[in-house]
């Protein structure tokens, strides 16, 4: 029987981070370990968790964000012996049979397989927005998506952290998510680069969890409160940086001055309160993406 | 019971086309009238068709393949056809493809512009000719895996190789533009009704196969020079489309950038018929600044 670590990164949610415990507790399909990440958490969590001796904890001591808790986890999971790394957020609270109906889809695969997402859903049961995997016709230019389908499967090129499984193999080829990210991007990067590294990626119908947020929402800059705006940071940073990574400098430039000049430009059309606010935003993360140079790190086997 | 109409549309395949007649008449769920278009055939096809029962036969001249569900779709509409269910001459349906969409319909209570099969070439595996487009967000407001627990994704566009299309949605969008000829015709009318409001399906378990001698999606760079005519009407109707959803002045632009990006690719690419290629290339564009097909409308 394959082995699975499960990963969840937490950062003050003390009751959600026990339900999604739970959850996973009562898994249809047996865990060989829990690690949890507690990313610099100051509420009950710390002491809640100093008492719990069911689970491998990572103390990080400063929140380094969804990206940093991903990426000690997974770096933890991986300097072990198991097959696959099953990685959530703190407000995924899994269905008893979610990791099951993802690992009886495994062994149908021929090739090499990167990971399998689950469904996400929000409380009134439609699908969660901000976790829509990115299914293309033709997956990596090769296979068509729906080669998979009758097994309620279809390949994606990118998914997000939000149930998501992980093959070991890999991610000991293709190295750990970038922690720099802080958050935002960071799942879809890491998904692209598995994908783009030959793996088959896969949302799979069935296997569903519930991603427990107050909206069910997909953040969008141009209607955004004051309160968000500060994420956006991290978003377009990361986004910028991504394309200067895949089409290099010179497309990048032209590219970003078309990109900052147009979100500008629509950002005034749209919104008529804080346009100072949001747009400096925009410059400041468009300047760092240029100096922005995470570098991958790979896995160190134990 | 759905008051369904099968158009199929056909140009000099009489073998393909006996097989699709039959597996059509061998439905489970039973289309109250079978349509062909016989596009102008040479090789018997009429003759055939005009000893046929139970199917009701319009012959035309070579309108191509969208000159032919035009006419198929239009003349559906006017016997009052609900539903419309369309399909080329090597579509060879399963027992219960038309069942199992009608079930899927069923099944949602909501104003469904049309419902694809997944389609299979004979090796069992989906044809690279026939996949629907998927957005994550289906007209930017509907996730596309709301039904997916149905075994139903909601998309953008598919292509004509067994479609179920509302008639409702046919009397509010026009007819498919016939002079397309071939190719894009599809994308385009699918596309035409779900932006009006229409929401669009693929169906995982409705399954046809796609008997064509290959299993393949035509790429520009690397087609052989038989099949290169093709691309005249591909490049074409690509270009108006932009056209028509961006406005002539973006157009124009975007029509120069691509002119040239396509031609280095394809120096780049290949070392045969290098002008053969690029003349289809610029003779498309072209004609694409002049084409202006109007939608008729039922």
């Amino acid at each position: 029987m394959k082995e699975v670590i499960a990963v969840i990164v937490t950062y003050n949610r003390f009751s959600l981070l026990k339900k999604a415990i739970a959850a996973i507790e009562k898994q249809t399909y047996p865990i060989k370990e829990i690690i949890i990440v507690n990313n610099g958490s100051t509420d009950e969590t710390v002491a809640w968790l100093a008492n719990q001796n069911k689970f491998k904890v990572i103390y990080i001591k400063e929140n380094t964000g969804a990206s940093g808790g991903f990426y000690h986890g997974i770096k933890a999971a991986a300097s072990m012996k198991m097959d696959w790394i099953w990685v959530m957020d703190d407000d995924t609270i899994c269905q008893e049979n979610a990791l099951k109906f993802l690992m009886d889809k495994a062994p149908k695969i021929h090739g090499k397989l990167g990971f399998i997402g689950s469904r996400c859903n929000w409380r009134d049961g439609e699908p969660h927005l901000m976790n829509v995997p990115n299914i293309k016709p033709v997956f990596n230019k090769a296979i068509p998506f729906n080669y998979y389908d009758q097994y309620n499967l279809l390949l994606a090129e990118s998914n997000s952290w939000v149930s998501l499984l992980l093959n070991i193999d890999a991610v000991r080829d293709v190295g750990l998510p970038y922690k720099e990210f802080f958050f935002w991007s960071d799942d879809l990067e890491y998904t692209q680069r598995i994908t783009q590294a030959g793996y088959m990626g896969f949302y799979c119908t069935d296997s569903i969890v519930l991603h427990d947020t107050d909206k069910n929402y997909c953040p969008d800059f141009y209607n955004e409160t004051i309160n968000n705006v500060w994420k956006y940071k991290y978003g377009f940073r990361n986004e910028f940086f991504l394309k200067r990574k895949s089409k290099g400098y010179i497309y990048f430039a032209f590219w970003l001055i078309a990109k900052v000049g147009y979100t500008s430009y629509k950002l005034i059309k749209i919104r008529k309160d804080h346009q100072f606010k949001f747009i400096g935003i925009l410059f400041s993360s468009a300047w760092e993406s240029i100096f922005f140079n995470p570098k991958i790190e790979k896995v160190h086997l134990i | 019971m759905y008051n369904i109409t099968a158009v199929i549309v056909t140009n000099n395949r009489l073998d393909l086309l006996k097989e699709a007649v039959a597996a059509v008449k061998a439905q489970t769920y039973q289309p109250k009238q079978i349509i062909v278009v016989n596009n102008e055939s040479t090789d018997g096809t009429a003759e055939w068709l005009d000893n046929q029962t139970g199917v009701h036969v319009i012959h035309q001249k070579n309108l191509g393949g969208s000159g032919g569900f035009f006419t198929g779709i239009k003349s559906a509409v006017s016997m009052n056809a609900d539903w419309i269910w369309v399909m080329d001459d090597d579509t060879i349906c399963q027992k219960d493809t038309l069942q199992i969409l009608v079930q899927k319909l069923e099944l949602l209570n909501k104003p469904v512009g049309f419902i694809g099969s997944k389609c299979i070439w004979k090796d069992g595996s989906p044809h690279l000719m026939n996949l629907p487009a998927i957005m994550p967000s289906f007209n930017k407001k509907i996730s596309f895996n709301k039904y997916d627990d149905k075994r139903l994704l909601l998309i953008e566009t598919n292509s004509f190789v067994s479609i179920l299309i509302n008639s409702k949605a046919v009397k509010k969008v026009g007819l498919p533009y016939k002079e397309f000829f071939i190719w894009g015709d599809d994308q385009e009318y699918t596309r035409r009704i779900t932006k009006a409001g229409y929401l669009g399906f693929y169906c995982m378990d409705s399954i046809v196969l796609h008997k064509t001698g290959v299993n393949y999606f035509p790429d520009f760079y690397r087609d052989n020079v038989p099949n290169l005519w093709k691309h005249n009407y591909g490049f074409r109707n690509e270009f108006f489309m932009v056209k028509k959803n961006k406005g002539f002045i973006f157009f124009i632009f975007w029509l120069v950038i691509k002119v040239i990006y396509t031609s280095i690719k394809l120096l780049i690419i290949r070392k045969d018929d290098q002008l053969k290629f690029l003349r289809v290339l610029f003779n498309s564009a072209a004609k694409s600044i002049f084409f202006n097909p109007k939608i008729s409308y039922v």
